[in-house]
């Protein structure tokens, strides 16, 4: 049974219901208001013929109250006979207005009035109401009043079904449009959202649906981009090796004598693509490694200077070619800090590497530390810095996240292949030492990585 | 006289490959690293027959071919695309903005030829 088919039985029993409580009531009241209102004329009839007895009496005019008994018997039917006998001056007179035939339910009163001047004159009064009849018209009315009740009622009933219907179906409409943007972003489709807007828990469960939904299309564009970045950086170097050996095979199978400078240049060009691919698995490992939340390092005292003058050398030459100066500003003084040296020197030839690829002709890079104190705690905080193309303020903001390549910048630079892990590593690495990294950069200007390590 | 080939890709690595097939088969090659450089490379050389990587920085191919499709002496040269995307939507995408012909890297020298050749002699016809 659906919500909408439920809700509109629900209220639609509850609003007849309480329709027919209070019709009850109400018919209940209106019944006895009729009871009393019989009682009240049988009472005020009697009133009457003893008022105008009371003038015909001291008017001494025998007619008014004949004529008036006549009256009244028009007016209620109920009054079925007036019997009026008049005392006084030896003998009685009678007059009766109405049969005084006797039947079942007549009700007869007696009253007996005297002249307040003329001792012995009177009148006696045999008013006779038949209640049978008037219950009879009561029971009519209380019938007629039932019959309109029941009329009204139904009304309402009606009524309520159709205004119960119509709010269980503006209830119901965001549920079933819920349940059907669902089943399609089950079944895969994108860019599923739904425009409710209220302001009550249907509206927040549509707000709440609308964000899921976006969240996972973000998730699922993370993992497209995983995908795809994965994919071109296995298949790239593996594809210049083997387009390199079927170049140097087929070559050999002509048979022509070869050039042996080119041959070992070949072979650079292949041991380059495959020390690309295995920096790219190392990558791959020590994602899963941070993800598994095992990035480790084996903290000792190292002199940072050391590392720095290390990954300066390393990358000596290909500075040079690009015509590139890194610097390396770490004061030869500077007490050691407490770092995993390995891990230390990956994360400057990241930074160093990165550097170099948004850096171009002519432009420096540079590496300083400074010391500060927290809480007691001596720190060295290292800072790579370039005079390169800068990273935008949006592309700042996911720069450590996987995968995440800065979108202007791999469009501008050429060759500037990366696995999109390096910073994400890098990161993962700076807090397993306890520090946390950051970026200052602006566009045309250069960027400078910072981060922080305990000094012992 | 030699065929004038220009071969456009951003990887060093294909640049070599590329010019040392193409000019052991006696062609004369002309490379370029990006789309931007390699429609200054075209106009210049005016080449009878264009290889393209799709993936590079500054322009990539699928721009390069719309801009080379507009150029008033270059626009009727045949072009092959020279890549790693590998799927069949790939290549019918590649082949609706413009290209003549789809190869996926890594290629075999004699297919790369054999290519170029078949798309000159179309182009002729």
């Amino acid at each position: 049974m659906s919500i909408r088919l439920k809700l509109s039985l629900a209220i639609g029993l509850l609003l007849s219901s309480s329709l027919l409580g209070v019709g009850f009531l109400l018919l209940e009241m209106e019944s006895r208001n009729l009871r009393q209102d019989m009682a009240k004329d049988e009472r005020f009839i009697v009133a009457m013929v003893r008022r105008a007895a009371e003038d015909a009496l001291v008017q001494k005019d025998d007619l008014l109250l004949l004529s008036y008994g006549k009256f009244l018997r028009q007016q209620f039917p109920a009054l079925e006979y007036v019997r009026i006998t008049w005392h006084g001056s030896g003998k009685d007179r009678t007059y009766t207005v109405g049969a005084a035939t006797p039947s079942p339910g007549l009700e007869s009163t007696l009253l007996r009035l005297d002249d307040p001047v003329e001792p012995g004159r009177g009148v006696t009064l045999d008013v006779g109401i038949n209640e049978a009849s008037m219950r009879i018209r009561l029971q009519e009315n209380i019938a007629r009043t039932r019959r309109n009740f029941l009329r009204l009622f139904g009304i309402a009933v009606i009524g309520a079904l159709v205004f119960a219907d119509l709010f269980a179906r503006r209830l119901s409409r965001p549920l079933k449009e819920l349940s059907r943007a669902a089943a399609e972003i089950g079944h895969g489709k994108q860019g599923v959202r739904l425009a409710w807007k209220s302001k009550d828990e249907v509206g927040r469960l549509v707000e709440g649906f609308n964000r899921m939904a976006e969240r996972l299309e973000e998730l699922d564009a993370l993992k497209k981009d995983f995908v795809s970045a994965v994919t071109h950086e296995l298949r790239s170097p593996l594809g210049a090796i083997e387009s390199f050996l079927n170049l140097m095979e087929t070559k050999l199978a002509g048979g022509a004598p070869q050039d042996p400078v080119q041959f070992k240049a070949y072979f650079d060009r292949i041991k380059q693509n495959v020390r690309r691919l295995s920096g790219f698995i190392n990558d791959l490992l020590d994602t899963a490694k941070i993800e598994r939340g095992k990035m480790e390092c084996a903290l000792k005292p190292v002199k940072l200077q050391g590392v720095a003058a290390d990954v300066v050398q390393f990358f000596e030459a290909k500075a040079k070619e690009q015509e590139i100066a890194i610097t390396n500003r770490v004061n030869p003084d500077t007490g050691p800090v407490q770092a995993d040296p390995e891990r230390l020197r990956q994360v400057l030839v990241n930074l160093v590497s990165n550097a170099l690829k948004f850096t171009p002709r002519g432009g420096k890079i540079w590496i300083t530390t400074e010391q500060y104190r927290e809480n007691g705690q001596r720190f060295l905080e290292v800072a790579v810095q370039d005079s390169g193309h800068g990273i935008s303020p949006e592309d700042q903001k996911r720069l450590f996240q996987k995968f995440a390549q800065g979108k202007n910048n791999t469009q501008r630079i050429a060759g500037s292949h990366g696995t999109g892990l390096g910073l994400f590593i890098v990161k993962a690495i700076v807090e397993a030492h306890g520090g946390t990294i950051s970026v200052q950069s602006e566009l045309g200007k250069g960027t400078r990585f910072v981060f922080g390590l305990k000094m012992v | 006289m030699a065929m004038r080939i220009l071969a456009v890709d951003d990887e060093e690595d294909y640049r070599i490959i590329i010019k040392d097939v193409l000019e052991s088969a006696g062609y004369e090659v002309r490379l370029a690293p990006d789309g931007e450089a390699g429609l200054a490379a075209a106009k210049d050389f005016n080449p009878e027959a264009v290889l393209v990587d799709w993936m590079m920085p500054k322009m990539d191919g699928e721009h390069f071919v719309q801009a080379l499709r507009r150029e008033e002496p270059l626009k009727s040269v045949p072009i092959i695309m020279l890549t790693v995307k590998q799927t069949a939507d790939d290549e019918l995408e590649a082949l609706h903005f413009g290209v003549d012909d789809f190869i996926v890297k890594p290629f075999q020298a004699s297919d790369l030829v054999a290519r170029i050749k078949a798309v000159v002699r179309r182009a002729r016809a």
